[in-house]
């Protein structure tokens, strides 16, 4: 057993000897006598980039805020979305843009009243007002209620896209909010209602 | 915002956590597979670090509890660099694709992850149904699990898997992932959605096409001097079962072919099977030649995505609008019965001289 592995080992140094020896011989033929610099080029690692979205919160309020005898209207405020996009023009498909969307849910009451998605609509702005986009972003239009003769944040509406790629070095990030605001006949129910707006991020 | 990190916090995380692939690997694992386990997630650690603290160092707020994250398709390693997934399958086959989530906020979150029904908006921008919506489509086919925990710079690679049933219909199926941010009970919950398309081709025969209804109307300027306009209104619908684009263009003819006028609408980027897009066109200067006829053609055009390219022949409907030119009408009418006035005027003018010299004549006469 022993002399198997000595025998074995013996062979292995020797073919190791002879490959190191050829190799040797292959480099002297290859470079001549002079000493050869040897320069490794270490590539910065490849960071691909991301396309992110950062919300403030997951929930806001409405408060009452310029009602009539005929309309009483609730005004909040959506918390800031941001989008931040480091991809490179490469690792944006041609045609390709990013956008965020938003739609709210019919209001219901604790005791099952329902006010209808389209007494409520907003108003989207960049934060940092309308130079922020640097060109690469446009905000959405306003959308008004159903008692203006709007449609009300029913359908996914836009807050925010893309509408050039983000060429800056470094990408860039984006922030958007939005005036809320629910207006309903003064002859509604009282009551707790709540609903849920659905911010999408897309591309 | 207190009690919304407090909810996330509390969220039951022990189920979803054995089936993420890159988490801490386990010490029971043998020592090869903890290897390669080790070496996963160094590898997708390497791949979104850099990312990530890129996008974490751009936040100016992260002292309130905000939350950033970002969702790529990708392969069973990490990000493969597309943007959304087109995949062309049989009734019946299924396949398994990955989502790769990461979470940059500087706090650990829970990210419901969800499948649901793709559609185009009226803008031609897709979405997919809202979680308060149940989907009947293509969302159905697609299996994942419910949530997923993750840490502050944390990574996951969930997988998915699309099963087509056996009785699809050949065609498009759009349909969308996301991993989602639930929304508190607050007055107002928001609900955030971060996904991706994913579009199903189910193979069969496809079969393009377009249908196109239109209504016309002319509206004449009060000024007859001043041309009208007609504006036409009309609606794509895609009535096979391949997403296409649709390039409109509208033409307006005088009687007879007199007077035509061409004119490009506004492109419809995408358009899904069943779906259809509403849209108006104004053509300015156009006299009231008492008719026109207005040809609404939809030219389908391909969707710039991987799957082959299918087109479908352009369709055109034809409507006839009444451009009556009553202000000319008026205004001649109004010359005319002017002309015939100051005519009448005239004559009348006229037998009064006769009539005055003729009564001079008798004065004269009988005074001689």
């Amino acid at each position: 057993m022993k002399m198997h592995t000595l025998r074995a080992g013996t062979a292995a140094f020797g073919a190791l000897l002879l490959v190191a020896g050829g190799a040797a011989v292959a480099s002297a033929d290859d470079y001549g006598e002079e000493g050869v610099d040897v320069w490794v080029s270490v590539e910065p690692l490849p960071e691909p980039g991301t396309l992110a979205m950062t919300v403030a919160a997951d929930w806001t309020t409405l408060t009452e805020n310029g009602s009539t005898d005929l309309i009483r209207q609730f005004t909040g405020a959506l918390p800031n979305v941001t989008v931040s996009d480091t991809r490179s023009d490469e690792e944006i498909p041609d045609g390709a843009n990013w956008y965020v969307l938003g739609t709210a849910s019919d209001f219901e009451s604790t005791a099952g009243d329902i006010v209808t998605a389209d007494h409520f609509g907003w108003d989207p702005a960049l934060v940092g007002g309308s130079d922020e986009g640097d060109g690469v972003v446009s905000i959405g239009g306003e959308v008004e209620t159903v008692l203006d003769g709007d449609r009300g944040l029913v359908d996914q509406e836009l807050l925010f896209l893309a509408t050039d790629l983000p060429s800056v070095e470094g990408g860039g990030a984006w922030t958007a909010t939005a005036d809320l605001f629910l207006r309903v006949p003064a002859t509604v129910t009282a009551g707790d209602y709540h609903s849920v707006i659905t911010l999408s991020l897309f591309e | 915002m207190i009690e919304a990190v407090g909810r996330l916090h509390g969220r039951p995380t022990a189920r979803v956590r054995d089936q993420i692939r890159v988490q801490r690997p386990a010490a029971q694992l043998g020592r090869g597979r903890a290897i390669a386990l080790v070496l996963a997630t160094f590898a997708i650690a390497w791949a979104v670090t850099g990312a990530g603290s890129a996008v974490a160092g751009s936040e100016e707020d992260d002292q309130t509890g905000s939350l950033t994250w970002s969702v790529r398709p990708g392969d069973a390693n990490g990000p493969d660099g597309r943007s959304w997934v087109e995949l062309t399958l049989d009734p019946g086959h299924s396949v398994t694709e990955h989502l790769v989530i990461v979470n940059h906020s500087r706090q650990p979150a829970t990210f419901t992850l969800s499948a649901a029904d793709g559609y185009f908006t009226d803008t031609g921008r897709f979405n997919m149904l809202p979680s308060d919506r149940a989907s009947t489509g293509a969302g159905t086919w697609i299996q994942m699990q419910d949530s997923v925990a993750l840490e502050a710079g944390q990574s996951a690679i969930v997988p998915y898997t699309i099963t087509v049933p056996e009785d699809a219909t050949p065609g498009d199926h759009p349909a969308g992932v996301a991993a989602s941010i639930l929304a508190s009970d607050g007055a107002i919950g928001i609900e955030s959605r971060v996904g991706f398309r994913v579009m199903t081709r189910v193979t069969g025969e496809l079969a393009p096409s377009l249908a196109v209804t239109a209504t016309a109307r002319y509206a004449g300027s009060l000024n007859p001097f001043e041309p009208g306009r007609i504006r036409v209104d009309y609606r794509i619908e895609n009535t096979g079962n391949v997403r296409l684009g649709a390039a409109p263009q509208i033409t307006a003819t005088g009687p007879l072919g007199a007077f035509p006028t061409t004119r490009d609408a506004e492109p419809i980027a995408e358009l899904a099977p069943g779906e259809h897009r509403d849209g108006s066109l104004v053509i300015r200067s156009r006299w009231p030649v008492f008719a026109y006829t207005v040809d609404v053609t939809a030219t389908a055009t391909p969707v710039d995505t991987g799957v082959p390219v299918v087109t479908a022949d352009p369709t055109t409907t034809t409507v006839a609008v009444a451009a009556i030119p009553w202000p000319q009408l008026a205004a001649l009418a109004i010359a005319i019965l002017l002309a015939a006035l100051w005519v009448r005027g005239r004559q009348h003018r006229q037998r009064e001289l006769e009539r005055l010299v003729e009564q001079a004549r008798e004065e004269a006469r009988a005074e001689v």
